[in-house]
């Protein structure tokens, strides 16, 4: 798990070092996290920051996302202490036409302590639409076919997917601006014949600078 | 008898209006006796004054007056004598036919056409490029005759043409040399000579030739009658930006509605709704501001054309400018001093 990580950032950080004319940004932002998981009942919701890292070279494309967070159980939760989060994702795009991008990437998300919920690690398949609405604004809307989960704690995802819109909102160049973004996951995490769905929702707000 | 009395009043009208000034003593004395009407005493007074050996305008006053006197008193020979001899001494000093009477004019007529001179010899003032135009040089002959004109000074002595002719002649000078260069900067002479039967006669125009380096044609950035469009243009406002937030919003935070597992609480909810909000907030927001300008095609190509227009003219004109830098201006005008 830690390997794909590692994986991960090397990448990003690979692809940002050959950039050279590009169009590069970043955002640091601010999370909210919401977790749900089903076996014990587990519900979580917390603050963290991260942000969010892209490059962008003619019609392909390298988004990179990340956050640190910690998630508080609420009174039904079988859990007593709180758990860090870890999650790290990254997505290669191609606009396949205008206004469409083909997205394929990976993800993985570490919990501490371990066990306490589920790390997991998939590759994404997915599309991304985004409009400009006026020079100084876009919006955006993604939804990608999670595949092959993998957890720490065993089992098997049979449907898995995610869901995000976003909102830009800043200096026509892209320098600088708003980020408004969420990204809703459901895993039908299934061991044996029974099911122990997980739900994620990361809502970001960031400050975007641009090259 | 009337009709003499008539002429007599007419030139004492005209008399003192035709002749010039005068300097020499015995020629003013002439002169106040043609006034006179005193015309054996004028006769005899001019006769008297050339006979001090006048020279310049005096000589040409007291020849005039002898001819003038002559002619009026009838005696023709000493008329046509007088006359030929103001011709040579000035071929253009002809008296008005509508200021002197018949007889004095079919004297200098007939005294003309004995005689052989280049009359009125004239260079046109003028300015050309070199090698782009010419100075007309004109002059006439009281007879038909060879005629030759040639340009001297500043080692060049220049045959412009030779050729017969009845009345008025008239030659081109290009203000070339030889071998096609213009010629230098300063002053020249254009000698006319006439020569027929043994008789030749003289004129010359000095000259002046100038040289200036010739003047630039400025560039241009615009072409008169076309002038540039706006490349862009503020649409009419629209609800397309409420639209897609719309749609987006909708799209995405429905499917997670409908998708979402129902068991595992709802605490996720309000912060789907709160980003939907802002999407759609935010295409609200774009719908009610003024639209952004968006670029119109035609007049982009439009504008473009007109810059390469402006461009090849441009470039036509830096050539222009290219052979203008290589040639001179020249002036030519006749000097002070007149003509001989």
């Amino acid at each position: 798990m830690r390997r794909t990580l590692i994986s991960g950032v090397l990448l990003a950080c690979a692809v940002a070092t050959t950039a050279t004319a590009q169009t590069i940004w970043i955002a640091p932002a601010g999370a909210a996290i919401s977790y749900q998981e089903r076996g014990e009942l587990v519900q979580l919701d917390g603050f963290g920051f991260g942000g969010v890292a892209g490059l962008r070279i003619g019609p392909l494309s390298v988004e990179g996302e990340g956050y640190l967070a910690t998630l508080n159980p609420d009174d039904e939760t079988a859990l007593t202490e709180s758990v860090k989060f870890k999650q790290l994702d990254v997505r290669l795009g191609f606009d396949i036409v205008s206004a469409v991008t083909l997205q394929v990437g990976m993800s993985t998300r570490l919990a501490d302590p371990e066990f306490s919920v589920h790390d997991v690690g998939f590759i994404r398949v997915g599309v991304k639409s985004q409009q400009s609405i006026a020079r100084i604004a876009k919006v955006w809307v993604r939804g990608a076919y999670l595949v092959a989960p993998k957890f720490n704690t065993g089992g098997d995802a049979g449907f898995a997917f995610e869901l995000g819109l976003g909102t830009f909102v800043g200096a026509p160049s892209g320098r600088f601006g708003v980020l408004v973004q969420y990204d809703f996951q459901r895993i039908d995490r299934s061991v044996a014949t029974e099911a122990f769905p997980v739900q994620l929702m990361v809502a970001k707000v960031g400050l975007q600078l641009g090259i | 008898m009337r009709r003499s009395l008539l002429w007599m009043a007419a030139l004492l009208v005209a008399g003192p209006a035709t002749l010039a000034a005068q300097q020499n003593a015995t020629v003013r004395q002439a002169q106040q006796a043609y006034d006179d009407i005193d015309y054996e005493r004028a006769a005899q007074l001019a006769r008297q004054a050339l006979d001090q050996g006048l020279s310049g305008a005096d000589a040409v006053t007291a020849w005039q007056i002898a001819a003038y006197s002559y002619a009026s008193l009838g005696m023709d020979d000493e008329a046509d004598e007088a006359f030929k001899a103001l011709i040579y001494l000035d071929p253009s000093a002809e008296p008005d036919p509508l200021q002197f009477a018949p007889r004095i004019i079919s004297a200098y007529t007939n005294a003309l056409a004995a005689v052989l001179v280049v009359r009125y010899p004239d260079v046109e003032s003028t300015q050309f490029v070199s090698g782009q135009g010419s100075a007309d040089i004109t002059f006439e002959l009281s007879r038909p005759a060879r005629a030759r004109v040639t340009v001297v000074g500043q080692s060049l002595d220049l045959q412009l043409d030779e050729f017969l002719v009845q009345r008025r002649g008239a030659v081109e000078w290009n203000a070339l040399d030889v071998a096609g260069n213009p010629v230098p900067p300063g002053d020249y002479e254009v000698i006319i000579e006439a020569e027929e039967l043994g008789n030749s006669h003289i004129a010359t125009v000095p000259i002046a030739v100038r040289q200036a380096p010739v003047d630039t044609v400025p560039h241009i950035d615009r072409i008169t009658g076309f002038s540039y469009l706006p490349e862009d243009e503020i649409p009419a406002r629209d609800w397309r930006p409420l639209g897609v937030a719309g749609l987006y919003a909708g799209l995405s935070t429905g499917a997670t509605f409908a998708l979402s597992e129902a068991g595992l609480g709802d605490n996720w909810r309000m912060p789907v709704i709160a980003v939907s909000t802002t999407a759609l907030l935010t295409g609200f927001v774009m719908s009610l501001k003024r639209p952004d300008a968006v670029p119109v095609p035609g007049n982009i190509q439009y504008n473009a054309l007109l810059r390469e227009q402006i461009a090849r003219r441009n470039a036509e004109i830096a050539q222009e400018n290219q052979n203008r830098r290589r040639q001179v201006l020249v002036t030519i005008e006749p000097r002070e001093g007149g003509m001989q």
